[in-house]
Order: C-alpha cells, then structure tokens, then sequence
C-alpha cells in the first residue's frame, strides 16, 4: 500500500458548494460599468454569396453605439488554416454565420437594430454531404482553398473540399490481407453532434486607449485563444488579456475563439465602452461548435486464429464550414483506428472535409469515441466471420506492453487488457449469453468496447505556488476547471507534497496576464502535465522554506530536512535529528516566517524532449505522445421489439487509470462520460436538410435528461500499469470516461440484433426491422 | 430574444374577450407560457400585446362532485392535476398523461387550458381528456357555450375559438366505477419530450371481466389534430379482451383511420408500425389496470 495522506483519497471539488447553491458568477453575470450589449445579425442561408449590406436601419434604433461589418473587422482565425473571418465577408457559408454586429445601450436595442439590418444574399448550392462534398463536380465551400495560410502539417487538396488528407502507413496492406483467412469489409456513420454546454459561448470585451484588449470568456483554453487573436489582428500576445471567470461546460466546444472576436469587434469601435456579446441557444446550435460528422470505410483481414495481420481505412469528416482544428480530430481518430490491437500491417488515409454545415471542432474525446466504435464493429463483424467469442478475440490482440502501435513506437504502461477482463468480468460476460429473449418478450444483448488515446504533445504547462506565512497556500496555473476536477486535484497534490491540509490550498482565477503560460485544457492532461508541475513547484517552495527556517535555527540548509507531513527536522551533520522540530502549518506562531522572504515556488512541465515529430506520409516515430490512455466498457442493453426503442441496463467502465488521485473525482468523470457516451449512441444527433439545421434546440436536439440516466455505471479502477512519467504513475480519464461507451453500448446492440450497427445514434426506425427478423427467427 | 409587448392581466372573463377581439393577431393568450413564450424565443414570432389570464376567478381551480363528475380551470396547471387526490383515483388515465409533460418545472406553469388552446397534435393531456369524453366551456362576449373537445380542433394549431372567445373550464361525467384506462407516450427520451405519438385508451368490460363494453381510443400526432378513431374502438365492443389475436388485430384497423404525415422527425410508415404494435399494447395495459384493481 502507499503511503499518502491525501493522494488517492476521495474529495469532494472546492467548486461544488457554490455552484450547486448557485452562488456562482460565471460570465454572463458580469456586467461592468458604461458596458454595451452586442448583437449579432446572422446568415440565415448555409451557402450563398453576399450581394449587399445596408446597416442604414440598425443606426436609426436609439441607443445604437456600433454597427459592424465584414470590411470593418477583416481578420482571419483559424488554427489549422485561416480560413475564416470575423464576419462573412463575400460569402457566407453556413447557416449562421455571423455578418453584422451591433452595440447598443440594451439588449432589446441592439436586437431592435440586427432585425433591422438588411442583407441581400444570392443563395448558392449548400454542400450537404460529405461524400458528395469530395465528388469532383461538388460545389466548393472555399474556393480558394490553397490561398489561405495553413501549419505545415495539415494538406489541403486544392480545388477540392478537403482540407487535409491524413496519411498513416505502417508495414504492408497488401502483403497483410494477401495473408488474411478472413476479410470483413464494412461502412460506419457518426451523426454531427453539438457539446450542448450548460453554458452557451459569451464573451466581455474592452480595449483600451493603448489598443489593449481585455477580453472575459469561458475560454476553455485561454493562452491558445490569445495566440489566435494575437495573430489575427497583427497585435503582440502581451496586449491581449483573457480573463476566465467559472465555466459552465465546455467538452471541446470552448476550444474555439466564438465569442470572443465579436465582443472584440464591436469593443473596437465603442471608444472604451465594453462590450458583451452572449450566444442564445438558438445561436450556440448553429454557430458554436459541433462535433464533426464521419464516414469510415473499413477493412480488417485476419487469420483463422484470429490474429489481425491488416487493417485498412477510408474516412471522411463532415468537418464543416470552417477547418478549426478538425485536422487534428481526423488525425487522432486515425492513428487509433485499428483499436488498442497489436496490427503489423495498417493503412489509413483520413479526409478531413468542408461542408455548408456548422463547425467540427474538438469534443470530448477529439474523434476517439467514433473510431472506438467502428474499430470495435468490425472486431464484432471478425468474431461473427471467424465463429469467434467477441472477448476472446480481443483478447487474442489486444496491446500488452511491448507492443507496437500504429505508429511503430513500442508501447508501455499499457493497462489495456486488465481493463477489458475486468469489464468483461463486470457484465458477467462468461456467465450469460451475449444475446437473449426475456420473459417479457424483450431481447437483450452485451457488448464490449476498447479504446486508446494519446495526449496532445509536445506540450507545456506551470504552476506557482505562494506560500503564506500562515500555512496555507495560493496555487496559480491556467488549466481551466471545466467540470474536470483540475481545481481538487492539484490542490491535493500540492497538499500531499508541502503537508499541508487541503482546507489550506485556494486556487486562483486563470488570468492571462497573473496565471502562468499553459498551452491548453484539452486531451485529460491536466493531472498529468499539470499535476508534474504541482510536484516540482511544491519542492520549489519546500527547498525555500527549509532555507528560511535554517537561517531562524542558524544552521545549515542541508541541515534542516522535510519531513512526509510537512514537518521541518533539524539534523546534525550525521544526519541525526538534534530535537528541533516546527511544523508547515505552525511557521508563524513559532514566528518562523513572518517578515521574511516572499515564498513563490514554481515550477513547469513539458514533453517536447519526449516527443519524436513524426513522418507526415507515414505518421512513423519513435514516440508520439507523452501518454496513451486505454480502457474498455462493457454494456447490457435491453430492445424493446415493439418500439425499436433501446435502454442501457448496465455499463462497465475499466480505465487503465495508472493512479487515482482523487477516486470520487474519476466516478464523476466517468458517470458524466457514461451518460454522455449514451446519449451520443441513441439520442443526439444535428438533422440538416439542404445545409439548413432543422433541430438547433433543446427539444429536438435530445441529449440525455435526468430522467434518462437510470443505467447502473459500474468503475473499475485498474492501477497495474503506473506511468513511470506520470505524478504518482497518474493518467487522465477525463476523455477516456466516454470513448468506449459508444462502441460497447452499439457492440451490445449488434449481439442483440445479429446486424451490424452501420450508423450512430442507432435509432427506433432502423432497428425495428432487425427486432422483427430477429424475433422471428427466435420462435 | 423576445421583442417587446404590452402585458395585460384581464381581471374579467368580459375583460379578456374584449382584449382578445381588439388586439386579433398582434394579441396573444398566455397562461403558464410554456408554449407561447417558448414560440416568442424563436425571433420569427411576435405579438405586440400578451394577455395573461390566471387572474380570471372562473379560470382557476379543479370542481368535482359525484352528481357533476370533474370541471377543471383552464389555467390549472399540469402539477395541480397530477396531484389531486380525486383525479388520480378516478382520472387515472389524465394523471398518466399530464405527467409526461415537459418536466416537473414544466408542469408547475403549464396549463391543461395551455394544452388544449395550442391544438398540437402531441399534446400529451388531450388524449385522455378525450376519451373521457370532455367538453369544453367557452366564454364569448356574447355569452358561454358548450363544445365537445372531440369537436374542438379544426386542423394543427387551429381550434373553434372565435376571435372574442377564451377556453374557461374543460369538464367531463365521472368515469363508470369499473374501467380501465391507459396512456401510452412515444418518445425518444423520458423527459423534457414532444410526444411522437401518443395513445390514450378508456376501456369498460361486461361481468364476465373479458367481454369488451366500452372502448375508446385517442391518438396523438397521428393526424393533424388529436382524434379517436371510432372505428376502431366500434371493432374492440363484444370482444374477448383476454385474446390476444383479436386485441391486435385492432391494431391492423388503427391504422386505417390514423393519418400521420412523414417529417425530419419520423416519416408516416414508421409512426404506423408502432401505431400497429401499441395500440394493441396500451389497450392490454388498460385491461390489465382494470383487472388488477
């Protein structure tokens, strides 16, 4: 057993108390003084060009303060290729796009205004679908694709709709499937789905005399936001500041500058006067953020033994109007599309793709829950084939240590296969049949679902730490608390290494300009990069602290240790305590600290040295990721043959974990990625007809209620496989918590009905007819 | 946003019918407001006046008494009724429908006069108002009438409602002291959910506890407006409730007089294969209620 005081401990979030009574301010409390409200006239075609603008009425509604254009703000975003304006200039190309904004003395006045404004579009063909967008008579989204300033890793196709082809080659397709004894061939389908925040995107913005912006936002990530605009409007990242009050959600969504640059347009031209621009819901489904769609088409060839020897794939991501950082969801997705299953021989070419529809951006999860689930279909679709058991085909490839990725790199800390036993185990898979009639006349089924991830690398991240000469402690980093914990779990590291009770530790609001450079709150690194940096300043501090207290003793620095519990020994110079003894928590009454030198540890962790940048053809390396996450669930579904209605019974979620720092921190991840994961496989879904989105609300767009979350969540921690890198051999669950519900929860289905599940969310309509079949069969 | 309107508060039944004849459709009437502020969100509906009448003593309150049976308010919320103790003993099959409303949050504002005026084919409570063979008081400046709420919708969102005229009370006979009622939801989740279909059954038996009486059948966006199938329920009297072919056959006859139309929510076939399946079913589940009295 090891031996920490509050790792490993469950504790409740520092957040939650006043977030549940409400005592919370998130942004769209905050109003300040001569501040404006913004509103935002926006397209309401998907594809068209713009004829004419007349903002002539929005000047005439009292209170108007600014009305802005296209012309007026011409800057470019876009972190893949900058693809995209502030406002529609010539042409707009989804429904929704942003092409006037207006600032006025109230809300009422500045929506008086937009419906006043005049647009004359001349609508164009929409691009509705992303394999008809790849089709060489398609209409273009860009016409000019290959104009636009892109990274040197992403690879438009010029003339085209795609705005990267990704590659990955590793061994011989050919040579592998002219092996195979056995080769299945199928197509899967993820719908478009929407984060569906509790909070919608907002932004406050000021920009002051000297041109300095202010701007507050739920920004997920605020330093790549800074980046964004710092680079858009050609001014330097120090004249940006972003200021992040609590977030109400953001799973992905709040990656991307939405609000910011319309609060900042219009805070451009009020002479002082802040500026708040807030998202209705109606505006947050059609120009927030979604999750791209996709088409996979996939092959897996494999011997009679069930060995895979090739794997082999075609995919194409509905990604939308504008790139964002879709390149890299395409990416991710790719490089675990063969599943957490040792393969020589893989292939897979990923399109990323324009459409007239809303923006693919990151979620949860950056493309893994949709591979997850086709990877595991087709290990279903080889079980079938091969007169195999789903478990045990699995377990006949799935990655051990010492396995070779897609990406040739050699793999370690690898939990995956304990997770997949143990969520196996917890659905009784050996015990029961994978499918079954109950008494009731319901049909049954389970199903298993493997994942693996990577984190983002390189990446970089810092924490400071000021130590009160009270005992308690002030941690500043600039990981956004997103729901995630990040705001519990360091404070616990910090309170494990300095030994000072957790009550002790606050956290300070992430602020560009007073919170330390971070690169990003996405891909479950906080506790990983966050909390290595935690470990490092707390040192800091503690090394200060014992040079402090040697200088009160008069002794040597070395010669006052820290002892586990924050105690402070003094030593002989045999290493032989002397007697004198203080604790961290008592420095002031024993006036130990007061009056002396500031205390501010710091400290910072980053994986460039780790990281081997990749061959671009072949996605080959050394080693790609800081850390590769793994897990599998196992779900128990129940089909209503009368409805075609499914309801998930059970779900058991194993993550290869490493160290669970704060267990009742990884229920709530994985509860919330359970629920989450269902309403993905059977619920939510964006309904487009001609490029026009038919269920942007909260009605017709349905994730789970509270009322749909009756699923017994089983957690299996699995801690056999320690990251040697990781603080405490700790890994993320954050994305993990929902990347194989999908799959298990469709696997469930396919046992149940005896068909593939060729298309997410798996709705009534199309499973009634194999509810049918399969009854028949039965009687 | 919701642009600006007048908000009036009619303190008469006279009052609000002489506002709803002036303002005609600039004006609107809103009692909980779940559906109409809804609506007014959207930004492509406006109204210059809204004219509230929860104030309206008539409006307001559940009646009920052996010799008269139920008058329910039209500004009673869902909540108030799915907790009446009268209500829930005798109306099993209304409590069943109004609670798969919205939410509870829903249900604390949203009307059954609410439910009624919007004339959605979904509208979860009008199918068992409707086989509890309801009809409505309506209140006109030139006095009150009577209309059976089988009669009440004249096609989706489009009602018998004069310009002057406001829904005031909807009431309807006790139920026989033996019977058996049922409301089936369709949705895809369980709450916070405009029914795909909805099915409400009133079933009576002969002493025999098979032999099928009574029979009456409401289905809910199976036609423009909420409708009972008369043919199908004429089929179901003299029948053996117990037998199981004869019970689903109803459900090949339902679908005759059902009419759903196909939109980017459900195409027609869809809604009648489940119309087929769980007319069938909703019916058993009515028997059963009353069997296991």
């Amino acid at each position: 057993m090891d031996n920490y005081n509050v790792i490993g401990k469950p504790e409740l979030r520092k957040d939650s108390r006043d977030k549940v009574t409400g005592a919370t301010q998130y942004c769209c409390d905050i109003t300040l003084t001569g501040m404006l409200h913004g509103a935002v006239y926006r397209s309401k075609v998907p594809h068209g060009k713009i004829q004419s603008v007349d903002v002539s009425g929005a000047w005439e509604v009292e209170g108007v303060r600014a009305v802005v254009t296209g012309k007026d703000v011409p800057y470019r975003i876009g972190r893949s290729i900058q693809d995209q304006t502030f406002l529609a200039i010539d042409k707009v190309r989804y429904q929704g796009e942003p092409i006037v904004l207006v600032a006025a003395d109230t809300l009422e006045q500045a929506y008086e205004a937009v419906r006043k404004v005049k647009v004359d579009i001349e609508q164009l063909p929409a691009v509705n679908d992303v394999l008809e967008a790849v089709e060489e008579n398609s209409p273009l989204v860009h016409e000019k694709l290959e104009e636009y300033p892109h990274i040197p890793t992403v690879r438009p196709v010029n003339g085209t709709n795609i705005y990267d082809h990704f590659t990955l080659r590793k061994g011989d397709v050919e040579k592998g499937f002219a092996e195979a004894d056995v080769i299945v061939e199928n197509e899967y389908e993820c719908a478009i789905l929407h984060h569906a925040a509790i909070e919608n995107h907002m932004a406050t913005a000021k920009v002051d005399a000297s041109g300095k912006i202010t701007v507050w936002s739920p920004a997920q990530s605020p330093f790549y936001i800074r980046g964004e605009l710092s680079r858009a409007l050609g001014i330097p990242e120090n004249k940006i500041r972003i200021i992040v009050p609590p977030i109400g959600g953001g799973f992905g969504g709040k990656l991307e500058p939405r609000a910011e640059q319309l609060a900042i347009a219009l805070a451009m031209h009020t002479k002082g006067r802040p500026v708040k621009v807030m998202f209705s819901r109606e505006e947050d489904f059609l120009a927030g953020t979604v999750r791209a769609g996709v088409h996979f088409k996939m092959k897996t060839g494999a011997k009679k033994d069930g060995t895979i020897v090739a794997f082999e794939s075609t995919n194409y991501w509905d990604s939308g109007a504008y790139s964002t950082i879709s390149p890299t969801v395409t990416l991710k997705a790719n490089v675990i599309l063969a599943g957490p299953y040792e393969v020589k021989n893989i292939k897979t070419d990923g399109y990323c793709v324009a459409t007239n529809k809303q923006l693919g951006t990151a979620q949860r999860g950056f493309g893994v829950a949709e591979a997850s689930y086709a990877h595991e279909q087709q290990m279903d679709a080889l079980a079938k084939a091969l007169g195999m058991d789903p478990l045990e085909i699995r377990m006949k490839n799935i990655m051990v240590d010492g396995s070779k990725a897609s990406t040739g790199e050699t793999l370690f800390s690898v939990g995956v296969k304990e997770c997949l036993q143990e969520a196996a185990d917890g659905i009784g898979w050996k015990d029961h049949p994978i499918s079954w009639i109950t008494k009731e006349g319901k049909i049954r089924g389970r199903g298993l679902g493997t994942f693996m991830k990577f984190t983002g690398t390189p990446s970089y991240t810092s924490v400071t730490i000021k130590f009160n000469f009270d005992g308690t402690a002030i941690v500043s980093y600039s990981t956004t608390e997103l729901g995630q914990g990040v705001g519990i779990v360091i404070p616990q590291i910090v309170s494990e290494e300095l030994g000072i009770p957790l009550e002790n530790i606050s956290t300070v609001q992430v602020d560009t300009e007073n919170t330390p450079l971070d690169k990003t709150t996405t891909s479950s690194r906080a506790t990983f990069h966050l909390g290595n940096a935690a470990i490092k300043a707390s040192a800091d501090v503690k090394r200060q602290i014992c040079k402090w207290v040697a200088f009160k003793w008069n002794t040597e620095e070395n010669l006052v240790k820290f002892e586990k519990g924050g105690i402070l020994v003094e030593v002989d110079a045999e290493g032989t305590p002397t007697g004198r003894t203080a604790r961290m928590d008592q420095l002031d009454e024993n006036s130990l600290i007061r009056n002396g030198e500031p205390i501010l540890g710091y400290g910072s962790y980053e994986t460039t040295n780790i990281w081997h940048k990749p061959d671009l053809e072949t996605y080959q390396t050394e080693r790609l990721t800081a850390m590769w996450f793994f897990g599998a669930n196992a779900a128990e579904v129940e089909i209503d043959p009368d409805t075609g209605k499914t309801k998930v019974i059970k779900v058991v979620a194993a993550h290869d974990i490493g160290k669970a720092l704060n267990p009742l921190g990884c229920l709530q991840q994985v509860e919330g990625g359970v629920v989450m994961g269902i309403g993905n496989t059977l619920l939510e879904e964006f309904i487009h007809r001609d490029g026009y989105l038919m269920n942007g609300n909260m009605v017709d767009f349905k994730i789970p209620t509270s009322m749909d979350t009756d699923v017994e969540i089983e957690m299996r921690l699995v801690e056999s496989s320690p990251h040697p890198e990781g603080p405490y051999g700790a890994k993320g669950i954050g994305e993990p918590a929902m990347c194989a519900t999908q799959s298990a929860v469709a696997s469930a289905v396919e046992h149940a009905l005896g068909v593939p599940v060729t298309h997410v969310p798996i709705k009534p309509e199309t499973i009634l007819e194999a509810c049918r079949k399969r009854m028949e069969e039965s009687k | 946003m919701i642009a600006k309107f007048d908000y009036h508060v009619p303190a008469t039944l006279k009052e609000a019918c002489e506002m709803k004849q002036e303002y005609g459709s600039s004006g609107v009437i809103v009692a909980g407001g779940s559906d109409v502020y809804a609506k007014l969100h959207d930004g492509n509906h406006r109204y210059d006046h809204v004219i509230d009448i929860k104030k309206i003593p008539e409006m307001k309150g559940i009646e009920w008494s052996e010799q008269e049976g139920l008058s329910l308010g039209a500004a009673v919320t869902h909540h108030e009724i799915e907790r009446h103790p009268v209500i829930t003993e005798r109306y099993q099959v209304l409590v069943q429908g109004v609670r798969t409303v919205g939410s509870l949050q829903v249900r604390n504002r949203g009307t059954i006069g609410g439910n009624i005026c919007t004339a959605a084919p979904s509208a979860d409570g009008v199918g068992p108002l409707l086989v509890l063979n309801s009809e409505c008081v309506i209140h006109g400046i030139g006095g009150e009438r009577i209309v059976p709420l089988a009669e009440f919708f004249t096609g989706p969102k489009r009602t018998v409602l004069r310009s002057d005229e406001v829904l005031v009370r909807v009431r309807m006979k006790n139920p026989a002291s033996r019977y058996g009622g049922a409301y089936f939801k369709y949705g895809r989740r369980n709450a916070m959910e405009i029914a795909l279909l909805n099915i409400s059954v009133y079933l009576e038996v002969d002493d025999d506890n098979k032999t099928c009486t009574e029979m009456r059948i409401a289905l809910g966006t199976s036609a423009p407006t909420p409708i009972r199938v008369h043919k199908t329920e004429q089929y179901f009297i003299g029948k053996d409730l117990t037998d199981n072919e004869a019970v689903a056959k109803g459900g090949d006859l339902v679908i005759e007089e059902a009419s759903p139309r196909s939109s980017w929510r459900a195409n027609s076939n869809f809604r009648l294969t489940l119309l087929r399946q769980l007319v069938p079913r909703t019916v058993k589940t009515a028997y059963k209620s009353l069997i296991e009295e």
